[in-house]
């Protein structure tokens, strides 16, 4: 039996100790025994314990490091949230250890920039080399950035000493959990907090994209239609309203293609912001939307379409394939429609930007074969097949590298490399990995709400037992001396054994959720490849007539 | 007793093709084992090699697909894409929307740090 299937059994069994605790009855349980850890043990150690913000400042910290005498930095790399946070008056603890009574340094670098810097705009460094003393009581040292009046710093960063037991203090440390999106160590910090939040309330932008869709489904397409109009052109300032105003503009996009309104179609899909999550459909749809012919034309389309649409069983796809590759564009939204040079180099243009994308994306594919298939039309057959050839060896690139990685993804090689990088805010938000063009399907799983809604449920129970291995850990040499110490390691013992029940199972649920959306990526790749080469081999051979 | 059932009478709709190959094997069984029965003489013209009995049956079983088999998804070109119309569920697609926001973030901020 493997490793990870003793753990699952053994979590398993631990799980039938604890019938009735649910998840969040488990958090709250964790948190109790752990603030009851921290009374324990506070006045036992001197502990250092560093923090990093700002009273109000204007600057964005991106980056800190901290080095306390000879020992290795920590280097912590801040995401966006959590530099908001800090803006806002939040502290990061960004340091906590144990250090002997005595003469000690502190060397840092805090790196920071203005929030509306350009790429013209230079960063800040602050440097941080000073002495100090540690006694028998805690002591913290808070790295506070200096405020900024018209885009320059006022004072250098002051370090401000206190004994860490201020209510002020915890109530930052608290305030910055909170704001940077972080409510598991928000219950950490402070005994008020011990349960994690409700959920926010809906904004009305989405109670309202929510009755279009049900409008559409209902068959009232006019009323959506405003209803999608209205929702995306206004204003709208958080990530989540303005995510749901370009799904609305694709959404209604997408019906002006369906009801042959090219004109329409691309004014909403030039609405959706250009590097968002929708930006790449956006792309693909502009394109089809130059195809499209003129108002005056458009009723006879509107009946192509329909006799379209209801040829979709695969029968007929099965039938028209052939016919679909020798004439890859007379489909989709241009079904029986005649195109002239000027529109295809219009939606070349809109084609060219998508094809240049994260090529693991299947929406990005087709718009690779899409450029190589207007080119063929245009008669450009010389660039056509050097398209063609591109998109092979990209697609091959793919392929081989989902080939690599499915293995690691599917066995939790993705869940240890996030477990053990704490250095980086961007790596909880995977944000990091999706740069990096290799890593192209990080991006697709993370538009995958399964995916997501599953990673975040994972994030507090591995907080949690975080917590109580450190918790049991810091407990143990005073179990000896110290009854009360004895006894709460006693309940931490079944709680570990129960937060890792939790946690497995979690993870299960992260490697099914991901799984579905590497083989549907694996599935299109193939796909399109063979595509690609059919196109070519037609070329290189054109069937007879 | 074999019962045999004729293809004129009325078929349950609930019988599967597999089932009728199974009856249609050991229709082709049974004249062997009326002859074993009835222990007559063996007409001269008919000496040689003879299976008798059940174990010496031949028994065929005819396995009927009783589904079309699923066309292949090779030949088949990607669909066209369309938006799924779905409606949005808030606290899910909260988190779609900062998932987005960290990636682009982190994307800017490297394009700012390279400069």
């Amino acid at each position: 039996m493997t490793l990870g299937g003793k753990w699952c059994c053994a979590a398993l069994i631990v799980a039938g100790l604890f019938p009735g605790l649910s998840r969040a009855d488990l958090f709250e349980e964790v948190m109790a025994v752990h603030h009851r850890a921290k009374t324990l043990l506070g006045p036992q150690r001197a502990p250092l314990a560093v923090y990093v913000g700002g009273p109000g400042n204007a600057w964005l910290l991106r980056y800190a490091e901290v080095q306390i005498n000879d020992q290795p930095p920590v280097v912590y790399e801040y995401d966006g949230f959590q530099a908001d946070a800090i803006q806002r008056g939040g502290l990061h603890r960004l340091l906590a250890t144990d250090l002997p009574v005595g003469k000690h340094h502190i060397r840092a670098r805090l790196v920071v920039r203005a929030p509306d810097a350009s790429a013209a705009t230079p960063r800040v460094q602050y440097d941080i080399d000073e002495p100090f003393n540690i006694g028998n009581a805690p002591l913290s040292l808070e790295l506070l950035l200096p405020a900024a009046v018209g885009g320059r710093a006022i004072f250098g960063v002051q370090v401000q000493r206190g004994d860490g037991r201020s209510d002020i203090l915890r109530q930052r440390v608290q305030r910055y959990a909170d704001d940077a999106q972080l409510a598991w160590i928000a219950a950490a910090e402070a005994p008020g907090a011990m349960a994690l939040p409700p959920p926010p309330s809906p904004s009305n932008t989405v109670g309202m994209f929510n009755a279009a869709i049900a409008l559409i489904n209902g068959g009232r397409d006019v009323q959506a239609v405003e209803m999608l109009t209205k929702i995306g052109q206004q204003p709208v300032k958080s990530p989540d309203e303005q995510l749901v105003r370009d799904l609305a503009n694709l959404t209604l996009g997408y019906r002006m293609l369906r009801a042959g309104n090219g004109g329409a179609a691309a004014e909403a899909l030039g609405r959706v912001r250009s590097e968002g999550l929708y930006a790449n459909q956006a792309l693909l749809g502009l394109g089809w939307a130059s195809l499209l012919p003129t108002t005056s034309e458009r009723s006879s389309a509107r009946k192509l379409m329909q006799q379209y649409q209801e040829q979709g069983s695969p029968a007929a796809e099965s039938a028209s394939a052939d016919s679909r590759r020798r004439d890859p564009l007379n489909r989709s939204w241009t079904a029986g429609m005649k195109v002239s040079p000027a529109q295809l180099q219009q939606a070349l243009a809109a084609w060219r930007v998508l094809e240049r994308r994260n090529s693991f994306d299947p929406i990005v594919q087709e718009g690779m074969m899409l450029v190589a298939y207007a080119l063929q039309e245009l008669g450009q057959i010389d660039q056509a097949t050097r398209q063609y050839e591109r998109v092979i060896v990209r697609l091959e690139a793919v392929q081989q590298r989902l080939t690599e990685v499915l293995p690691q993804v599917l066995d939790g090689r993705l869940l240890a490399v996030l477990d053990a990088d704490v250095q980086s805010g961007w790596r909880r938000w995977l944000a990091d990995l999706s740069a990096d063009p290799t890593q192209g399907y990080i991006r697709m799983l993370t538009a995958d709400q399964a995916f997501i809604d599953a990673l975040e449920a994972r994030q507090p129970l591995a907080f949690q037992r975080r917590v109580l291995v450190q918790d049991d850990r810091s407990l143990a040499p005073l179990e000896a001396a110290n009854p009360v110490a004895a006894n709460l390691r006693s309940r931490i013992t079944p709680l570990i054994l129960r937060a890792n029940a939790e946690l497995e199972r979690s993870n299960l649920q992260v490697l099914s959720a991901a799984a579905p959306v590497m083989q549907s990526l694996r599935l299109t790749t193939d796909a399109y490849l063979v595509d690609a080469r059919f196109a070519l081999a037609r070329i290189y051979d054109p069937p007879s007539k | 007793m074999i019962r045999l059932m004729h293809f004129s009478q009325r078929m349950p709709a609930l019988i599967r093709p597999a089932t009728l190959a199974i009856v249609l094997a050991s229709v082709v069984s049974a004249p062997a084992l009326a002859e074993e029965a009835s222990g007559a003489e063996l007409p001269a013209s008919d000496v040689g090699t003879r299976i008798i009995g059940e174990r010496e049956t031949a028994a065929g079983l005819f396995v009927t697909p009783w589904k079309d088999q699923p066309s292949s998804t090779m030949d088949l070109t990607p669909q066209p894409y369309d938006v799924p119309l779905q409606s949005v569920d808030i606290e899910r697609f909260r988190r779609l929307a900062d998932y987005d926001r960290a990636s682009r973030d982190y994307i800017l901020e490297q394009s700012l740090q390279s400069r």
